[in-house]
């Protein structure tokens, strides 16, 4: 795969020898692959659920990124971008998969106390978790790929080229949309 | 900014810690029980399988196919041949083919003969006229050239009418 004959480049502290990590997956081991699963499910799993605001949902997609992700693995080119704008664009298809025809439907009306502990939100002070709220029904407001680029940007912290490998863009297209995206996101939450 | 910061804060959403174990423990066993072709599950993977066994399905079938019609061409000729070869035996006439035959041969040697002569007779003017230009004007030469070939048919005429049999002429030719 090559996988170290290009270094990836690295936006958010990556797992130490991802490299090695990847390579050895790509041969089929699966403890290797357990270790960049408990790095990038965690991530994997608050993309999804931001993105369909269910917790069963979620639960599910992400499973399903990860066996696509295991099954797949020894397709994986190292192209010099990370590992995990390779699993977010599965995420990203999964979603997208499982709401062709159905628009997923975020029902942030039932997110009080009881259910924002249910998605894993541990906010301590009722202020904080009012905000959450209001951000994630700002955040349904937006278009899909919107959404995406604030998420990843913002959220799991990845560069501008990782975004664009993941959504499929350029990185000028990526740039521009998140300008729009936080614009339209200030205008949802004022109003 | 206060809305990025806002977004960070859904940095904090981490999913349940039962489910992560026993998502990861399914996961890290399923490709082990994998079989690539013949084993099904949900989503793009069953996907992927059905298309492995539908494109495994028809490879093997095309082979089979051309196969059997190969194996089907070659007993099929060999028995063709076998009904159609006492029917073709029968319609030759022996006698008349070597008659036939015998005669191609007297035909081609005859042919031959006329060629071998006309062939001598080029070759004598030829050489006479090479020596007659090197020595005479074109006039005189030109007159060479027709007595010498005038000389060589009463020549072979006198041979002719001495050894009449073609035969004979052949050797003297060849001589």
């Amino acid at each position: 795969m090559g996988a170290s004959n290009r270094r990836p480049f690295i936006s958010f502290p990556m797992l130490d020898g991802e490299i090695k990590l990847i390579e050895n997956a790509v041969r089929g081991k699966a403890s290797a692959f357990g270790l960049l699963y408990d790095h990038y499910q965690p991530k994997i799993y608050r993309f999804v659920l931001i993105k369909v605001g269910r917790r069963e949902d979620a639960e599910d997609l992400t499973h399903q990124v990860f066996i696509n992700a295991w099954q797949n693995i020894s397709s994986y080119k190292d192209l010099g971008f990370p590992f995990s704008s390779w699993l977010y664009r599965i995420a990203r298809n999964q979603v997208i998969d499982r709401y062709r025809t159905k628009k997923p439907e975020i029902s942030l009306e039932e997110v009080d106390e009881e259910n924002f502990a249910a998605l894993g939100i541990n906010e301590k002070s009722i202020d904080d978790k009012i905000q959450i709220e209001h951000v994630m029904k700002a955040l349904k407001e937006l278009k899909e790929d919107y959404r995406d680029v604030l998420i990843m940007r913002f959220v799991e912290d990845l560069s501008v080229r990782e975004t664009a490998v993941a959504v499929g863009k350029s990185e000028g297209a990526v740039k521009l949309m998140q300008h729009r995206a936080i614009k339209e996101l200030k205008k949802i939450f004022d109003a | 900014m206060e809305l990025i910061e806002l977004l960070k804060k859904l940095k904090n959403i981490k999913p349940d810690s039962d489910y992560s174990r026993k998502s990861r423990l399914v996961i890290l066993s399923h490709r082990e029980n994998h079989m690539p072709v013949f084993s099904f599950s949900f989503y793009g993977e069953q996907r992927r399988t059905i298309k492995q066994v539908a494109t495994g399905v028809l490879h093997s079938g095309w082979a089979m196919a051309l196969t059997a019609i190969f194996l089907f061409l070659t007993i099929g000729s060999f028995s063709v041949l076998k009904i159609l070869s006492p029917a073709t035996t029968a319609v030759v006439d022996l006698t008349g083919l070597k008659a036939e035959a015998q005669a191609i041969d007297a035909q081609i040697e005859l042919t031959n003969v006329v060629y071998n002569a006309s062939v001598g007779i080029e070759n004598k003017t030829s050489t006479s006229s090479i020596i007659l230009r090197e020595t005479k004007s074109p006039k005189a030469a030109a007159k060479q050239a027709e007595d010498g070939v005038k000389s060589n048919v009463t020549g072979l005429a006198e041979d002719a009418s001495a050894q009449p049999t073609i035969d004979s002429a052949l050797d003297i030719l060849s001589r």
